[in-house]
């Protein structure tokens, strides 16, 4: 890629730039492509992205909280059926999966990085890293809902958790005791299942509504990070310009800690028998 | 302010640090904190993942989220920049923490305290070794 055929297509980064500033010639910061007209410099535009990414991420804290305000209230209304129900998940599955999407934040941070240096060419091979592991996350997260699906585990009309008839462990067992379902000899307490299965199809309730919502901003960060990478390609969102990488980067590192604490919650809840 | 395109190479790659603010420490081009907090965050997740698996009672959980809130702060501080960022980005970050500690503690300051005057009795066996024991069973 010679340097000319690069600058051609650099041209103007911003929409509405006046675009008068020929990238071939020193600029003066007025002129300079990547700053919008209505900032005096890159510090002040630089400053006015991150406290507005910052402010929309406060209400994406909001709108997480409310959801795992309710889940802990609930968890510790019904500790035994959301405890039963939760050790369903499949908590090996679960530490791969983090492990891949703190990968992803880790590719993620470099392409910042190698944005703002204007390395086009590792920029786009990190964005094309994070979207390949974002949707390694998401396909087994497509095929944890198949299992569950299977289980009859979706909140609904089809919904039936019967643990006692897949030879259930120790610690499982003690669990159904606890939760009345078996009797102190082992029978079933047919008494109890009606609260039973609403009790742990709220646990499954919240489990699809929390890593649903998770796995939809994951494929809206997927989609921005390949509209980057196709920006990037033209060499555009490089270097002064690369605000737009680093705010996306802010965005895909929100979910990440979004799902940091899911995974704990959701699947790791008490283990111990 | 802005750095100088140089007159004799237009492409965007051969003017390294657009930005005006200031960096971290860089070691081989690419800070190196990246790698160390990465390094942390893999051995914090596999730190919950082992202590799920231990008889911590109470405990249990208040370390899982200890430790969920370690490997947040570090995200924040490192991959998203906070830790150098200016001081009204450090408002903007902790106004979201602060309203949802509001949540969180108006939350639980109401619903653990309820079984305090017990004037619901606890109606299965459940509901009494719940904390929330006030509340309506079903």
């Amino acid at each position: 890629m010679s340097s000319s055929s690069l600058s051609s297509t650099s041209a103007p980064k911003v929409p509405g730039d006046p675009g008068s500033a020929d990238p071939g010639q020193a600029v003066h910061a007025h002129a300079n492509p990547a700053l919008a007209h209505h900032f005096d410099d890159l510090q002040q535009q630089h400053e006015a992205h991150t406290l507005g990414m910052w402010a929309f991420l406060a209400t994406e804290i909001m709108f997480f909280g409310g959801l795992l305000v309710a889940f802990v209230v609930s968890t510790t209304m019904y500790p035994v059926a959301f405890d039963i129900a939760a050790r369903q998940l499949d908590w090996q599955v679960g530490t791969m999966n983090t492990t891949v999407l703190l990968c992803s934040s880790l590719s993620m941070a470099l392409a910042v990085h190698f944005a703002r240096v204007a390395n086009r060419k590792m920029t786009m091979l990190m964005l094309l890293l994070t979207v390949f592991l974002g949707t390694a996350f998401l396909g087994v997260k497509a095929y944890e809902y198949s299992t569950k699906w299977n289980h009859h585990l979706v909140p609904g009309a089809s919904y039936n958790f019967e643990p006692w008839q897949h030879h259930p462990d120790e610690a499982e067992t003690r669990l159904m005791t606890r939760a009345g379902v078996l009797t102190a000899n082992g029978e079933l307490n047919a008494s109890a299942l009606p609260a039973f299965q609403t009790r742990t199809q709220l646990f499954y309730g919240y489990y699809f509504t929390l890593t649903g919502l998770h796995a939809v901003h994951m494929i809206i960060g997927a989609g921005v990070i390949l509209w980057l990478v196709f920006r990037v390609s033209k060499g555009q969102c490089l270097g002064d310009g690369s605000n737009f990488v680093e705010m996306t980067g802010l965005y895909w590192h929100f979910v990440d800690i979004v799902w940091i604490y899911l995974f704990p919650l959701l699947y790791l809840m008490d283990r111990s028998s | 302010m802005s750095q100088h395109a140089s007159p004799t190479h237009g492409n965007d790659a051969d003017h390294p640090h657009g930005k005006p603010h200031q960096e971290m420490q860089e070691v081989g081009g690419i800070s190196m904190a990246y790698f160390v907090v990465f390094a942390l965050l893999l051995i914090l997740l596999f730190a919950t993942v082992d202590i799920a698996f231990r008889t911590l009672g109470p405990f249990g959980p208040v370390i899982a989220m200890a430790i969920a809130t370690t490997k947040a702060v570090l995200v924040v501080l490192f991959f998203m920049h906070v830790k150098h960022a200016s001081k009204l980005t450090w408002i903007f970050a902790g106004a979201g923490l602060l309203w949802l500690a509001i949540l969180f503690g108006l939350t639980f300051g109401d619903y653990m305290t309820r079984s305090w005057n017990d004037a619901v009795p606890a109606t299965t066996h459940e509901a009494q070794t719940s904390p929330f024991t006030g509340l309506p069973n079903q």
